[in-house]
This record gives structure tokens, sequence and C-alpha cells, in this order.
């Protein structure tokens, strides 16, 4: 197609030479459209998403700053998942797509925290057509249908990992995952080179799930009932009990799945149940958002007002800092 | 290399024009490969690379870098094989068999992995459904009798052959035999390579009791998994090899153990990933990561779990 543009355009300059004219209709559609063609790919890729630097750029001061001030109690969390994630966008080949596993408490930050790793990694943040999210309860929701789910998911990554292969993958509520339906991406997240032409190692894949909470929260009580400092508690003391429990868990969608067998898993990242002064920084920072002034005492009436547990320590908050939202109408 | 393949057309017209009926097919073809870059499929061993990759890369595996070396490296010399190379690894998770089979993969082929003549299959994503059996087998038939004829000397990579359905894999036992040549196909120049972990216990069982006997890592030998070892593989249900007739007619070449690796192995694991980024003197950050591993077997808690596998990403966390 464009040998035979160039041979037409080719003639056309020759016919000057011929006739000593220029032909004014054919010469303008010409040089109308070269230059259209020229210019308009670059001006429909600047306004239109396309998988190249531009609209994919990690910002690693970006994401550090904001887990900085808007991840309030998770100081494992944050550090792990920084290190993660800058090690994999700096690394120009990695053998492998990223792969992270957080767990925790339901109302810790982990979608929070997976919704800033989008925004800082591509332009249009969660909106960007090379983000995908899955939520098992409605993208799966029929355990009769499993077969049929495992083929249109490895279609779906497969097609989308083609398009740009720096996609990234969320799966929402995986401990009401099928066990087995993760069994069928395994493939996609190994040392392979490439798969039936297509290579995966520059995916990420982020897999959301409470399992491992309970087991998390004993840790944590454990050190607060010793009266250490929760700055304290390290990766290392969190790890092994929750791949354990996760892989153990009837519930859990990663129940004798392969993933841990072969440790395609790269972080299990724990997210610790907050405390009273979580919730308080993160009623501020909603007020912030909401636009109102930071009123210390509103904060601390609205934190009581929550719930906690165990029943005689009352120490973390049952719903982490989820349902703060309502209560602003309630106590206003 | 467009231009220095239209001369080399350009010469063939010319002396097959003017040289006498003499000259064959045969003789123009070598004129031909001695110009062009890809002939034979794009078959361009490199051995004295793979060699050196192997006893530089792969790191615990002495059975392997002896078995796979020697056994490669004699049958792509030899123009004309008498039976297909068959090589089946067995081992832990973690170990090296994928590693090994992409370096067969990037010495044998100018194109490495990206080649169009190396073909590998995943049983999650290519052979699914344990109802379609017979699908499966015609369609794998189809494939493997289809790419030989385009290219003889091609590669046929199975991985995780513990997750393939069982009867699927005998469908090729009358490619790995000493088949004669059929319609101009020589069968026996392919090489197969099968890649499960079926077989680990035998293999982590014998280690174990040679370290405890205080014997070197580098005394075992072939001889003393090997039996054991196919036995293992044969009566494991969920091998993928179940009862199959590719171990019962001894069709496969050379079984490689791959060995469980322990913690100095893994550090040096580490070692490469830094000097990969340029980080070769942290000993603190190899030191943190073969740290931060599990480690079982035993009570001195000897091998690591995982392998190699998750070496990269604690690299990423420690640095």
């Amino acid at each position: 197609m464009v040998k035979i543009c160039k041979g037409l355009i080719i003639l056309l300059s020759m016919s000057f030479g011929f006739v000593n004219a220029i032909e004014p209709i054919t010469t303008s559609f010409v040089v109308g459209t070269t230059l259209s063609a020229l210019i308009g790919k670059q001006v429909y890729n600047y306004f239109h998403e396309t998988c190249n630097h531009h609209w994919i750029a990690y910002n690693s001061t970006g994401l550090e700053v904001d887990m900085k001030r808007k991840l309030f109690g998770q100081h494992i969390a944050s550090r792990v998942i920084m290190k993660a994630v800058t090690g994999f966008m700096n690394n120009k080949n990695p053998k492998k797509p990223l792969v992270l596993s957080l767990h925790g408490w339901t109302g810790t930050g982990k979608n929070f925290v997976s919704q800033l790793i989008a925004e800082n990694i591509y332009e249009k943040g969660m909106t960007s057509s090379y983000v995908h999210q899955f939520v098992s309860t409605t993208h799966f929701p029929h355990p009769s249908q499993i077969d049929t789910y495992k083929t249109q998911l490895q279609q779906w990554i497969k097609g989308n990992v083609t398009i740009c292969p720096r996609s990234l993958f969320i799966f929402d509520e995986m401990d009401k995952m099928h066990a087995g339906l993760i069994d069928s991406i395994k493939p996609y997240l190994d040392y392979y080179d490439n798969l039936d032409g297509i290579s995966y190692r520059q995916a990420i894949f982020i897999f959301l799930s409470n399992a491992g909470g309970e087991n998390i929260t004993r840790v944590v009580l454990d050190f607060w009932s010793e009266g250490r400092e929760r700055e304290e508690l390290k990766l290392k003391d969190l790890e092994g009990a929750l791949s354990l429990e996760v892989f153990n868990n009837r519930n859990s969608g990663f129940w004798h799945t392969s993933l841990i067998d072969k440790n395609l898993v790269d972080f299990f990242v724990p997210f610790l149940p907050l405390e009273y002064s979580h919730v308080r920084m993160c009623v501020l920072a909603e007020m912030e958002a909401r636009g109102l002034t930071p009123d210390e005492e509103f904060a601390s009436e609205v934190a009581s007002d929550m719930t906690y547990f165990p029943k005689e320590e009352k120490v973390f908050s049952k719903k982490g800092c989820k349902t703060i939202g309502s209560k602003f109408d309630y106590f206003n | 290399m467009k231009v220095c393949e239209s001369v080399a057309l350009c010469l063939f017209i010319l002396i097959y024009n003017s040289s006498s009926p003499g000259v064959t097919a045969f003789q123009l073809k070598t004129i031909y490969c001695t110009i062009a870059e890809s002939c034979d499929c794009d078959f361009k061993p490199d051995v004295q690379g793979l060699e050196w990759d192997l006893y530089k890369n792969l790191y615990g595996q002495h059975l392997a870098q002896d078995i796979v070396s020697e056994a490669v490296v004699g049958f792509v010399q030899k123009e004309s094989p008498k039976v297909p190379l068959v090589l089946s690894f067995h081992g832990a998770s973690g170990t090296g068999k994928t590693l090994v089979s992409s370096m067969l993969g990037r010495h044998l082929f100018g194109a490495a992995m990206s080649s169009p003549y190396i073909h590998q299959f995943v049983p999650t994503l290519h052979f699914p459904q344990l109802d379609r059996v017979q699908e499966y087998r015609s369609a794998l038939k189809r494939w493997v009798e289809g790419n030989l004829t385009a290219c003889a000397r091609s590669i046929f990579i199975f991985d995780e052959m513990e997750m393939m359905p069982p009867g699927v894999i005998d469908v090729l036992v009358p490619f790995l035999g000493p088949s004669h040549v059929v319609f101009q196909t020589n069968y026996r120049k392919a090489i197969y390579i099968f890649i499960s972990t079926a077989g680990e216990e035998v293999i982590n069982k014998v280690t174990l009791e040679k370290r405890q006997a205080g014997k070197e890592r580098e005394d075992i030998q072939l001889g003393d998994l090997e039996a054991s070892l196919a036995q293992a593989v044969f009566d494991n249900k969920n091998s993928g090899f179940f009862q199959s007739r590719i171990i019962s007619e001894k069709l496969i070449t050379w079984y490689v153990p791959f060995l469980p690796l322990s913690r100095r192995h893994v550090e040096r694991c580490a070692r490469r990933e830094l000097c990969q980024r340029g980080e070769c003197q942290r000993r603190d950050v190899m030191e943190a990561v073969g740290n931060s591993l599990t480690y079982t077997a035993g009570n001195d808690q000897l091998f690591s779990n995982t392998g190699c596998k998750s070496v990269p990403a604690k690299v990423n966390l420690f640095l």
C-alpha cells in the first residue's frame, strides 16, 4: 500500500517536468493527504490513549508521596509495595510479570492502594483502557459456569496483553473466587519467555482478598499486648503464617492452587487492622477531600463512634475506614 | 541480507543455464546455504555457547549440566541421527528446568525462543479440559506431523506435564521411536523435551540421603536415580505419563533429574540478579535474600522450598 502511494507520488512529481505545469487539484489533494497522514497519527496519539510512554510512565515519587499522605497505618504494605513496583518498573527486562497478593482486614486500604498504583503508572489512572478490574462476585458469579469463565478469562488476558504488554490486572474478592479459576491463568504468571508468541513479562497482576485477616490481626494484637510499637512489626513475622493460612483456607480463592506451590506470587502484602488514631486520620483526610476545614474534635467524635474489637481491648476498628463518609451527615 | 539472497539467486540461474546436466539441486542448495543465512529452518547450533551457558548460569545441577551438554552436543552434530532426542526433566519447582529448555532454544536457533520452529505446550492453556482428550490427541498429532514436515529440526517442549490429561501424550509414540523416513520427512532429527515435577520426592529423598551420609552433592550419579525415577513417574497418577507407553517402551533417551537447591545456590542466584542490575558487591542483600526464604527437608532445613523462583522479587525488596 505504501509502495503504491510512493510510486504514484513519484509519477505525479515527474509529470511536472513533462508538461511544465502543476495540476492543481490532484497535487493539493496528494499534498494534503500526505501531510495529514504524517501529522494526523501524532495528533491522534496525543488525544487518544495508546500504549506508549506518553500514556504509561511510572512516577515513583508520586506513588511514595501518595502513600505517605493518603494511606494510614500500613507501614509494612507501603514499604513493600514501593520497593516491588519501583524495582519492577525500573527493570528493563523482567523475567516474569509482577504478581502482588494484598491480604488483610476489610477497610484497611487494599483497593485504595491498587488505585494509587494505577494512577501513578497510567496517565488516565483507573479509567485507562489498559487497567482491568475483575470482581469475582460480579464477573464470575455462577459456579456451574466455571469452564466458560476459565476460557473467557484466558482469552481476555491474552488479548489485552497483545494490545499492550504493560497491562494491569486487578482481581478483587479473591476469597470468593472459585478455586481452580486462578489455575487457568497460572501459566501467564510464570517464567516463560513467551507463550504462543506473546510475552507476559511486563504485565502486573494484583490479587486482593480478606483471607488471612484473622491471622494478621492475631499477630498485631500480640504485639500490642506486649506493649510493643506497631512499627516494630516486620514482614517476616507475618509472611510465613500468612501464606499457610491463605493456602489452607477452604474459602480462599487460593485454596490448594499451584500459585503458591510454584511460588508465582512475588509478594504477599499484609494489611494491618486500623486503630483509633488511624481512623481519626482517615476522617481528617475525608474532611479535606470534601473541602471542609479539618476539625480535631469532630474527627474524635466520628472515630469514637466506630465499633472496635476484640471485646475487652477494643483496639482495632471492625470496618477499618469504611462508612466514615456516611457518619459525616449523621454528626452534622 | 536480501541483496545477498538475490545475488545468490542470479548465480543459480546462471549456473543452471550454463552448466552441464550434471548439476544437481543438491549442489545448488549447498551454494545457496553457504551464502544465505537462513537455511535448514534457521537451525544454527552454537555448541560452545550452550556449554558455556549451562556451566555458568545453571547453579547446583551437575547432573543436568553433564547430561544435557553431552546428549545435545552429540545429537546436533550428527547429520542423520537414528532416533530423535527425547529428554525428560524432573525436579522440584524453581530448580532450573524451564531455564535449561530456554537455553537450548537460544543456542540452537538463530531467533532464540521466538523462533517459529520451537513449539511450547502448556497443558493449562492448550489441553485444559479432561473430556476432550480425543480432540487433543488428533490435534497434537496433526500439529507435530505438520511441523516436522516443514522443519525436521523442530524442538517440541511439553511443560507442566503433571497437568497433562493422561493419554494425550501417547499419540507421540510413533514419532519418538526409530521410524524410517516417510515422504522425505526425516522424523528422527527432532528434539522433544518433557518438563514436570513428577518424581521430585524420589530425587529429594536421594539428595537428602547422600547429604546426611556426608557425601558430596557431586557424587550423586544418574544411575542412583534413573530406575526409581522412571518407575515413580510411570506409577504417578498425576504425571501425564501415567501408564504411558513412552516409558514402558523406553522411548525416553535421557532422564534428567534436577536436584533441590541449597542456600548456597540461592545466594548465587541472588548474586546473578544483583550483577544484572549493576550491584554485584552487595553481600548484605544476598544474605538478606538467603535469610528470607523458607527451607525444608530434614531437621537442618537444607533445601529451599521454592528453588530460585522468588529470588528476583526479594532482591527488589532488599535493594
